[in-house]
């Protein structure tokens, strides 16, 4: 029995006073008395699964774990302690009834980044500033010939690379949508690779990606492999801090 | 420092430094609006709240009254429940009905340290227990019908672990 469970027991209806057991003058007030605002309060402390599980507690609990306010922050990347979404379908579904406007931060793994998924986001979600693409694992990228759009709000955006991936097809797209960039994080494979002596590729076309963010200060380019002089002279010209 | 005195809806009066009392916003706004700043002899009324509970509110806030103010809620961090203090989870051994009369009271007289760290509490009672322990521990009836449920348990299935 763990300090939390002992704490649960104590705090049952019955307490002890003087060696007695003595019925609690409060006995009477149940949880079922606090208002809205407060079971919100106490289900932030709870992360996304807890909540997922106390919607399944009653319907008013419910009510309360679909609160769009519970839902501004929102990983999906099961490896890296986030929830996992089985399909494109529940996704899409999600976005709008569960996230909606509060939504503002997400973080998105390969296979979830489809031109849908991107347009819904677009569209449901106009307080999204804060979004973390994750191509690592990538072998293929989706098609994004479709893609017409994009959160325009966009003020940070980390993109995990994948070593092998081109993503120019993808970032042509969306260079008109990012042009509020003010923190852009590039985040390489440079730690996974082994001493292999491979050809490096420049996944990412620094020069045009920088011309597409004139408002960007801070930039963090960590473990990019194809990274020269040059790139860093394109990005200091206004930026505040590279690193 | 000069004192006020604070009347519980039973109708007890208690004597708290003013300093003290002000921890609770409602109490602070009150006597802000009523101009009751200076008045030696003027009694607060909280009618939402009763002797037994308001003495643990004093009591709590009077422990605390020289803590920094607490930090705005920053919604990019994750909230912790696991940095309670020692005093602070001796004082919350108390039964779950004193436990929520607490609550209200921090509600109602606006006080967030002792709101925040009651709630944390509660979630941490709340953490790592299934739908039908939750039901247990709080006593909350299941009123969902058998296809309700059913719904609810395949809306919230993405949310399990693989």
């Amino acid at each position: 029995m763990d300090v939390w469970d002992q704490l649960a027991v104590e705090a049952s209806q019955v307490y002890l006073t003087d060696g007695t057991t003595a019925k609690s003058p409060f006995a009477g007030t149940t949880i079922e008395k606090l208002p809205d605002k407060v079971l919100l309060h106490i289900f932030s402390y709870l992360s996304h699964k807890e909540i997922c599980r106390m919607a399944r507690v009653c319907k008013r609990w419910r009510i309360i774990a679909y609160d769009t306010r519970l839902w501004k922050n929102v990983s999906l990347r099961p490896e890296i302690s986030g929830l996992h979404v089985g399909s494109l379908e529940s996704l899409l579904a999600l976005i709008s009834v569960r996230f909606g406007p509060s939504l503002r931060y997400i973080e998105l793994p390969i296979e979830l980044i489809t031109h849908t998924v991107l347009h819904e986001l677009a569209n449901k979600c106009p307080n999204l500033t804060h979004m973390l693409l994750d191509f690592s694992t990538a072998m293929q990228l989706h098609d994004f010939s479709e893609l017409q759009a994009f959160p325009t709000k966009l003020k940070y955006l980390c993109i995990c690379l994948s070593e092998v991936i081109f993503m120019e097809g993808f970032m042509r797209k969306i260079y008109n949508f990012i042009n509020g960039l003010e923190i852009l994080h590039l985040i390489g494979t440079y730690e996974k690779v082994e001493e292999e002596e491979e050809e490096v590729y420049e996944v990412v076309n620094v020069h045009k990606l920088k011309s597409a963010t004139p408002n960007l200060r801070v930039i963090n380019l960590y473990g990019i492999n194809f990274v020269d002089d040059s790139h860093i002279d394109a990005f200091s010209s206004n930026c505040i801090q590279v690193c | 420092m000069p004192n006020i005195k604070l009347q519980s809806s039973d109708g007890e009066t208690f004597e708290v430094d003013v300093e003290i009392a002000k921890c609770s916003v409602t109490i602070k706004t009150m006597l802000e609006d009523l101009g009751m700043d200076d008045e030696e002899e003027e009694v607060v009324p909280l009618p939402n709240v009763n002797s037994a509970i308001l003495r643990k509110v004093i009591h709590w806030a009077t422990y605390h009254k020289d803590d920094p103010p607490p930090p705005e809620d920053d919604e990019n961090k994750e909230k912790r429940t696991d940095d309670i203090s020692s005093w602070d989870a001796d004082f919350l051994k108390v039964d779950q009905g004193t436990l929520f009369e607490l609550i209200l009271a921090a509600n109602y007289l606006d006080i967030k340290g002792l709101l925040d760290v009651t709630c944390k509490t509660v979630a941490n009672m709340i953490k790592g227990k299934a739908p039908e322990e939750i039901r247990k521990t709080f006593n909350i009836k299941n009123d969902f019908t058998a296809s309700e449920e059913e719904q609810v348990r395949k809306e919230n299935e993405w949310c399990e672990e693989k």
